[in-house]
């Protein structure tokens, strides 16, 4: 199936649970133990979207603030100064990779508003599935802790 | 060994704006955490969800939350330690130019490397020639020591920045906590004079633990918590966000602490050596160098009671059941493990410090740490109470527990043949601390008409009420009391509050017999308990079954609790 097919069956589904829905009591489908909401989800994903912006902004003041701090500056006299340029690394990977989590948190929970999982166990299924990823490290970076992750 | 070259040339701000740049990544990861526990994920557990769907998101959620938390507590962390680190820089340079400038002044040259010159003058006698070497003399050591500091310096503050690099997955694991509390005790012992626990007020009243806070700036409130979160979070008369924050930041670390010391405890020996009753050699080393039993014991009990802590947190925004008051934020405003014996634990339920109503519930016999859930949910259906007797106002109810209980109220029934609860000692031990929160709730409200507060005993905390009235001022308007075994006082107007403003209820004797256990062992005063007519309270009608049914939803007595919490006296139904 190309993608333009599956996206008209994804619409095609979500019209008919649409459907189904209002010809019940108004509410969302589903009995007492299952419930959803479209702005319930679509609210939750436009937090989750403008905290991803907000760490965005702090990481780019994080990366201003190493002005004059970077390798080859004066600084490099000072093992201080070396250790915080090797910590700025590690923070700006793992500030990235937070950063893709929300981005991939939000896009699902952003689908699930939108009605374009097949059902509670689809949505289920899409949040237990890990896509964010650690980046692998640099040769000799990573925590200490971790042996070097 | 720091060359002249560098140290003159080092800009010490460049540190302190790589240290900005890590506090503006702490905080925005302190709004997210926020936002994400007490904003996004109870509305979703608001009611309009519900499914497999919501529990996998919110369980993606709250892992985006931990990291959050670690970002905001790591940052802080690295904040200190670069501005620790451009400080000491900033003064070792201060002291090279000082000797250099006065060096040149003077009349000498200073290389490259550090060392001092002079030009000698035609004719020179030999004691000049000497006094100017002594002078370079001098100036050369001045200028040794501050690249001496500068050194200092910089070999202590790189390790602490090692050991800060952020870890490369999204599980905040147990052991990456405790790897931020041991972060956090390093860099307490480098931290030196700058941001002292000695400056921390300890023993003082609230009003000088507001006073001292006020008297700080953003960037040493941030210190302070980053690195004693702790002493921090215990400090009655702070602002209760400001306690919470820290006292969660202490939780999380003793729950992995006591998570990982559990998990790797070493395996018990054989304990007896048959056919002897007495232990082996290795059953007594273990337990020497372990704790033993006792230890594993402690951990799993207090590991049993965080839990309960952390369930309270996520019922925030739920309806305990349906068509009730959906539950305000919680605030962590006291926690510690052990604290005088049964733990602390000290939870609101909506921010006292703006509430109209504020009520403390102070629970009784066996009351601790491992078993607070019901004394949690007590406050909770007091608050859910009190927001319907009096719809609009802001209402805090707050479950204190920080002393040690007596552990039986009932002869041999509860494990001792004279029960601790015939001791009035736990009371007296249990009044200056409880006194001093309130008075710190009161400091944090900005005083006396900041709202109307109310103290809730049950059965012996009612004791330790009356000990703590009795002691100086009780911040509180009104005494509630239920179940009471006596207060160590013969009269309601004994009591620190405005005549009129204690209220009392007991179930029968056939119901509840604590009021006639305490009457028989003294706990009262003349022989009188709370709801005896001789002792002046206002008697409120109770239809509990037993000594703990004072809580039950929906119930008289509950509702008289309400009632007086809310400031509608003319609705208490009195006996």
């Amino acid at each position: 199936m190309t993608f333009d097919e599956e996206w008209a069956q994804l619409k095609a589904d979500a019209a008919t649970r649409m459907n189904l829905a209002t010809a019940g009591d108004g509410g969302g489908p589903g009995d007492g133990d299952l419930k959803t909401s479209k702005t319930a989800w679509n609210r939750a994903a436009t937090s989750i979207a403008e905290l991803r912006g907000d760490l965005k902004k702090a990481a780019v003041r994080l990366d201003d603030g190493q002005t004059g701090l970077g390798a080859g500056d004066a600084v490099t006299g000072f093992v201080t100064g070396a250790a915080q340029a090797g910590v700025h690394q590690t923070w700006q990977r793992y500030l990235n990779l937070v950063g893709r989590e929300c981005g991939e948190v939000a896009g699902k929970l952003r689908h699930a508003g939108n009605d374009l999982y097949k059902n509670d166990q689809a949505i289920e299924e899409a949040f237990t599935q890990q896509a964010t990823k650690p980046e692998a490290p640099p040769a000799g970076g990573g925590h200490p802790s971790a042996g070097g992750r | 060994m720091t060359s002249l070259s560098t140290l003159r040339d080092a800009k010490p701000a460049e540190f302190e704006q790589a240290a900005d740049g890590y506090q503006a990544v702490g905080k925005a990861a302190h709004a997210a955490k926020d936002r994400i526990t007490d904003q996004t994920m109870v509305q979703m557990r608001g009611g309009e969800l519900k499914g497999a769907a919501l529990t996998a998101a919110l369980k993606r959620l709250e892992r985006l939350s931990d990291n959050f938390h670690y970002t905001q507590v790591e940052c802080g962390l690295i904040t200190l330690a670069l501005n620790g680190f451009a400080a000491e820089l900033r003064s070792a340079q201060r002291k090279l130019n000082d000797a250099m400038d006065d060096a040149v002044s003077a009349g000498f040259t200073v290389q490259g490397d550090g060392s001092v010159h002079w030009e000698a003058t035609f004719g020179e006698v030999r004691e000049d020639a000497d006094f100017k070497r002594t002078k370079a003399q001098g100036f050369a050591d001045r200028i040794g020591d501050a690249l001496g500091d500068a050194t200092k310096a910089d070999q202590k503050w790189a390790p602490q920045l090692e050991r800060l690099k952020a870890h490369n997955d999204l599980t905040v694991s147990d052991k990456d906590w405790a790897d931020v509390h041991n972060d956090t005790v390093a860099l307490r012992k480098v931290s030196g004079g700058h941001l002292a626990k000695d400056d921390i007020p300890d023993g003082k009243s609230p009003a000088e633990n507001a006073k001292w806070w006020r008297g700080l700036t953003a960037d040493e409130r941030a210190g302070y918590t980053a690195l004693y979160p702790a002493s921090v979070g215990a400090l009655d008369g702070l602002p209760s966000d400001v306690r919470d924050d820290a006292n969660r930041t202490v939780l999380e670390e003793k729950r992995a602490k006591f998570q990982l010391e559990l998990d790797s405890f070493p395996k018990m020996p054989m304990k007896y050596q048959p056919p002897t009753s007495s232990t082996t050699d290795e059953y007594d080393e273990w337990r020497d160098r372990t704790g033993g039993e006792d230890r594993i014991e402690f951990l799993e009990e207090s590991l049993k009671g965080m839990e309960q802590i952390e369930e309270r947190f996520d019922r925030t925004g739920t309806a305990p059941k349906p068509g009730e008051s959906i539950l305000p934020q919680a605030y962590l405003l006291g926690f510690d493990p052990v604290g005088a014996g049964d733990g602390r634990v000290i939870i609101a339920n909506g921010n006292p410090d703006t509430a109209d109503h504020t009520a403390v519930y102070v629970p009784g016999t066996g009351a601790g740490l491992s078993n607070i859930g019901g004394d949690l949910a007590r406050g909770e259906i007091l608050w859910g109470a009190s927001q319907v007797a009096a719809p609009g106002r802001e209402i805090s109810t707050i479950t204190w527990l920080d002393y040690d209980t007596p552990r039986s109220a009932v002869p041999i029934k509860d494990g001792d043949f004279v029960p601790e609860a015939t001791d009035p000692e736990y009371a007296q031990k249990a009044a200056p601390a409880l006194n001093q929160f309130m008075s710190g709730v009161q400091e944090a409200q900005g005083g006396p008409d900041g709202s109307h507060t109310t103290i809730v005993g049950h059965s012996y905390g009612s004791t330790a009420i009356g000990e703590a009235s009795k002691h100086g001022d009780l911040a509180a308007d009104d005494i509630v009391v239920a179940g009471s075994p006596g207060m160590q006082t013969g009269h309601a107007d004994n009591l620190d509050v405005d005549k009129g403003h204690v209220w009392a209820m007991a179930g029968s004797f056939s119901v509840d017999q604590v009021p006639e256990g305490g009457r028989l062992v003294g706990l009262g005063g003349d022989r009188n308990v709370p709801t005896d007519p001789e002792f002046g309270a206002n008697i409120m009608r109770t239809d509990t079954v037993d000594h703990s049914g004072y809580w039950r939803e929906g119930s008289l007595s509950l509702l008289n609790q309400a009632a007086v919490i809310t400031g509608k006296y003319d609705e208490v139904k009195l006996d």
